[in-house]
């Protein structure tokens, strides 16, 4: 792929003092701004509301961290007459202009990025450096799109032909709609609401309720940047009410969603719901969730093998979409394997996320703490559970939750199908290395996987056999970048293309071809025939 | 020391650099002595990964993934997947062996057999053994040649608690066998300068699940709770204890518990501890600069051992990856000048500091040998430093010249050795290695011996 002229921006070194100091400060002075009240943002103006959203610090659950206005339909309304009405002009800026403002807000973001990710680190409860790699992520999805928008902004000959110049360009949709998850606070919903407005369309954003105080801290990003008014509107309020009527909208073109597989998949559906005000077909882009495996065969590097699926599976508590929640042994190392994953995991640093040394976090509110202890009970009845971790103290303040290892999963079990999102592993254990791969294919779904092997045959087989979006061979199967691991999957983990990839911004676009007859007479400009 | 002194010093130091360097090269290039001293499998492996750097990843990888396989099916199927019969570079006996194994099944087990021989065979030049007693063999031999020993303990990462605990205990029981053998107890009198006979190198990550820079305060507060173990058993048998120094990422964090543990109250006086420093890395002068400080204002005295360091490619990729600066030197010459002006100033610290070099470059060697005699350093402040398992040649040579020589002998299990030879294979076979530009490639004294530029 062309270089675009896009650069990484390098995650902090936490091994230096003078980083860990930055952190440091960041997270003093995040606290001492608990508890403000964010408005809505709608047409370039703050809208409050009488009803409140109450954000909490999930790893301290009497602390506030931030409240926010709480859109209702009659904000929904005015976020899309504001959107609809500023994109004609939006929409004919050059890709120049609109890829300038993402620059700018990398700029600024990039300035406090120490305090965005202190804003995590409270508001969601990632430890310091998943909250450092979210923002870098955000970061480089603004350049990254910028850069694209670039390249996909110049429309391109088809063919070169005397007499005829025929062109082919990309238009914006329209009015789009952004609903995010908490788990990637910042960087899914930069991700998809950068990728709308760069595009040309108008953005409505409907972050999710546990992270609305990080969304609004993009949004004030975006109003340093000097984006327009309505080019993107702030919307933070209640999924299920707000969060339809929009998405059976006549007037929103498109919605871009990273959640649930339940709700995502509700999401289309009304999507494709005809409405008599309707003008053409709702395009849908959505990232729903996986139940990623890792293979091990008999010549995985011992130490890198359980390292790198305990780092895979309980990373951020497993609430990753790319998490690991299988793992796939084959059974000449599976004892010696269980067992030293079973005692690297018990070894986890459990607590609060703000202590540096902190490796896993709580989960991130009540309901998911019961979902999870849900799912647990089931894996108890349908397999040997081989690791608990008591978190009991921890839980009088926090929805803390250790690691949790089942042992001996039979690959239909709830366990060994259902998405948990927490942290919770199933170990499974097969004979042959084809059993292995049918193990791995057999879900609903096909986001992340992996294998650890120095057999270079079954590399091989995994690359040609493995159904996945995104495959890791010997290294940690979570932590995509921009641009070098371009995410995304298929059955029924998403619809649409991958994430920091060369072809994310065209599904927010229209693709045309324009013809032009440019003889007058039999004589046409010596250009068109050299073009 | 003033300028003039130091540059008719630093001359004094140079021309006795070349003829002391001349000497050891005259002794070490006799005729009728194997360069390496190796047997005919471990010169075929060396003459194999000199020969073609793709087949020397090959075998390289070969020998990495090897003691996972424990069938004789298993490591004929993985020998045919590496070294494919076709391939034509392929050493013959490899092909061979690979086309037999796959078509004879009773082939296998020999073939399988062979090769777990010709392996562990070179593995053992570099690895004294898998337990203590094996190790203790090894170092009796050691000193009857003449020479005293450091030893490392070669295991799988630490992981785990458990692992941590384990490491912990396995490190004190090696201080208790070494400290009540009874031919280690015999007096040798002459070495009594230089301190402790029994001298052990730890890896502080060893001692800890969650050894972490992001927490400094708590890797060390958990890990010091074990090395004070450690250092116990280690006073209580009078055994000298290394630190060696592993990653970059990890250097501040392993010197800060150095420090610390040295200024608590009940290891205040220590002296018989020491730390590793890397000349590769670009900050290593200002690192000495900043721990010699610290030495004088505490009063603290120890050893630091001074090397090149051995994690260059991993250093250097994992920073490209991470878009950091990359923490060590790109050209060696760079590191071969930072360490002999690293020399130079801890030798002028020796009142307090004692100096250890691990080097095989005879050049380095000399420098440090020579500018201790110019600069009047007592010989005990200074030792030499070599692997075990190569240059012996070198080895002997500084033995007759009368040197005090100390051999760095790692143990342990096979798999986690492998990962260890296949370090040392890496280092010896690679084209800036001293040791293969001298005895493979013969190349000249003169340019041997040559000061390193710093371009």
């Amino acid at each position: 792929m062309a270089d675009t002229g896009f650069h990484h921006v390098p995650e902090a070194d936490f091994s230096k003092e003078a980083y860990r100091q930055r952190m440091q400060s960041a997270l003093d002075k995040v606290r001492a701004q608990f508890g403000r009240h964010y408005p809505l943002f709608i047409g370039g103006r703050e809208v409050d509301t009488a009803e409140k959203i109450r954000s909490e610090n999930p790893a301290d659950f009497a602390q506030t961290v931030g409240t926010l206005a709480k859109a209702d339909l009659a904000e929904a309304e005015q976020a899309v007459e504001a959107a609809a009405r500023v994109y004609p002009d939006w929409s004919r800026r050059s890709a120049e202009e609109r890829a300038a403002f993402l620059f700018k807000a990398a700029d600024i973001l990039e300035r406090d990025r120490f305090e965005h990710a202190a804003w995590q680190v409270f508001e969601v409860g990632k430890v310091w450096r998943e909250a450092d790699a979210d923002v870098c992520e955000a970061i480089d999805y603004l350049r990254y799109y910028g850069h694209e928008m670039i390249r996909l902004g110049r429309p391109r000959i088809t063919e070169p032909l005397p007499g005829e110049i025929n062109e082919y360009g990309y238009w914006p949709r329209g009015v789009a709609l952004t609903v995010a998850p908490w788990n990637f606070p910042l960087a899914i919903l930069l991700g998809m609401t950068s990728a709308a407005v760069v595009t040309g369309n108008c953005a409505i954003m409907k972050p999710s309720g546990q992270s609305s105080v990080i969304a609004a801290k993009l949004m004030e990003v975006f109003r340093e940047a000097g984006l327009p008014p309505g080019v993107l509107n702030f919307l933070p309020g209640p999924g299920g009410k707000i969060g339809r009527h929009l998405v059976s909208h006549p007037k929103v073109d498109l919605i871009a969603f990273t959640g649930s597989r339940k709700v995502g998949l509700g999401i289309n559906q009304a999507a494709a719901e005809p409405h008599p005000e309707l003008k053409g077909i709702r395009k849908v882009i959505a990232e729903l969730g996986g139940k990623n495996a890792i293979i091990i065969d008999e010549s995985a590097d011992p130490d890198e093998a359980v390292a790198g699926t305990v780092v895979s599976a309980f990373g951020f508590g497993g609430q990753k979409c790319s998490a690991c929640s299988r793992v796939i042994v084959l059974e000449d190392v599976y004892d010696t394997f269980l067992e030293r994953l079973v005692e690297c995991a018990r070894s986890i640093l459990i607590g609060p996320p703000e202590e540096p040394g902190t490796q896993l976090g709580p989960v991130i509110d009540r309901s998911a703490l019961e979902s999870i202890q849900g799912y647990i009970e089931k894996g108890r009845q349908e397999a040997r559970e081989a690791l608990c971790v008591d978190t009991s103290e921890l839980r009088r303040k926090g929805y803390f939750l250790g690691p949790t290892i089942f042992a001996e999963v039979p690959p239909d079990a709830a366990v060994a199908q259902e998405e948990i999102f927490g942290p919770v592993l199933s170990v499974i254990k097969v004979r042959t290395f084809a059993e292995a791969l049918q193990v791995a294919n057999g879900t609903d779904y096909a986001l992340t996987g992996g294998l650890y092997s120095r057999s270079p045959a079954n590399i091989e087989r995994v690359k040609r056999e493995m159904e996945v979006g995104n495959l890791y061979i010997n290294r940690k199967i979570t932590g995509a970048i921009v641009q070098r691991q371009p995410f995304g999957g298929f059955k029924l983990s998403g619809i649409g293309s991958k994430a920091g990839g060369p072809d994310y911004l065209v599904q927010f676009m229209i693709p045309r071809t324009r013809t032009e007859n440019v003889m007058r007479h039999g004589f046409a400009p010596v250009q068109a025939a050299e073009e | 020391m003033n300028s003039a002194t130091q540059q008719a010093t630093l001359e004094a130091i140079e021309e006795r650099t070349q003829s002391l360097g001349r000497e050891i090269f005259q002794r070490v290039r006799r005729p009728n002595l194997f360069p390496l001293g190796l047997a005919w499998w471990e010169n075929r492996l060396m003459d194999w990964c000199m020969s073609d750097e793709a087949l020397k990843v090959q075998m390289l990888r070969f020998v990495d993934v090897f003691p996972m396989l424990r069938r004789a099916s298993a490591v004929t199927r993985y020998l045919t997947e590496y070294f494919p019969t076709e391939d034509r570079r392929l050493p013959g006996l490899i092909r061979w062996g690979g086309s037999v194994a796959e078509r004879a099944l009773p082939l296998r087990p020999p073939v399988a057999g062979g090769t777990r021989w010709g392996i562990t065979r070179t593995a053992r030049r570099f690895i004294c053994g898998s337990n203590v007693e094996e190790a203790l063999w090894t170092l009796r031999r050691l000193e009857a040649g003449g020479m005293a020993f450091t030893v490392d303990i070669l295991g799988e990462a630490t992981i785990s608690e458990p692992e941590a605990a384990q490491y912990t205990r396995r490190y004190i029981e090696l201080i208790e066998g070494l400290g009540s053998d009874p031919q280690l107890q015999q007096p040798k009198p002459e070495w009594a300068p230089w301190g402790p006979r029994i001298n052990v190198s730890v890896k502080l990550s060893a001692l800890d699940a969650n050894f972490d820079p992001i927490d400094p305060e708590g890797t060390a507060r958990r890990v010091k709770a074990r090395l004070r173990e450690i250092l116990r058993a280690a006073r209580r048998h009078r055994v000298f204890i290394n630190l060696d120094m592993e990653q970059y990422a990890y250097q501040e964090v392993t010197l800060k518990i150095f420090r610390e543990i040295l200024q608590e109250e009940e290891f205040s006086e220590l002296s018989d501890f020491g730390i590793v420093l890397q000349a590769y890395l670009r900050d290593a002068e200002q690192t000495l600069g900043a721990l010699l400080d610290w030495a004088r204002r505490e009063d603290k005295r120890f050893t630091v051992r001074l090397v090149k360091g051995a994690y260059w490619d991993y250093e250097t990729i994992h920073a490209i990856q991470m878009h950091w600066p990359i923490p060590v030197f790109q050209k060696k010459g760079q590191s071969d000048a930072q360490f002999e002006r690293m020399v130079l100033q801890l030798l002028e610290n020796q009142e307090r500091v004692r100096l250890a070099i691990g080097s095989h470059n005879i050049r380095s060697i000399a420098l440090t040998l020579a500018a201790a005699e110019r600069m009047g350093v007592p010989p005990e402040r200074v030792e030499v430093q070599m692997l075990y398992g190569m240059g012996d040649p070198i080895k002997a040579a500084l033995v007759e010249l009368g040197y005090f020589l100390r051999i760095y002998t790692p143990f342990g299990e096979m798999i986690p050795g492998m990962a260890y030879l296949v370090r040392r294979i890496l280092e010896n076979t690679a084209n800036e290695s001293f040791l293969k530009q001298s005895f493979f490639e013969g190349g000249s004294v003169e340019e041997l011996l040559k000061k390193p530029l710093e371009t």
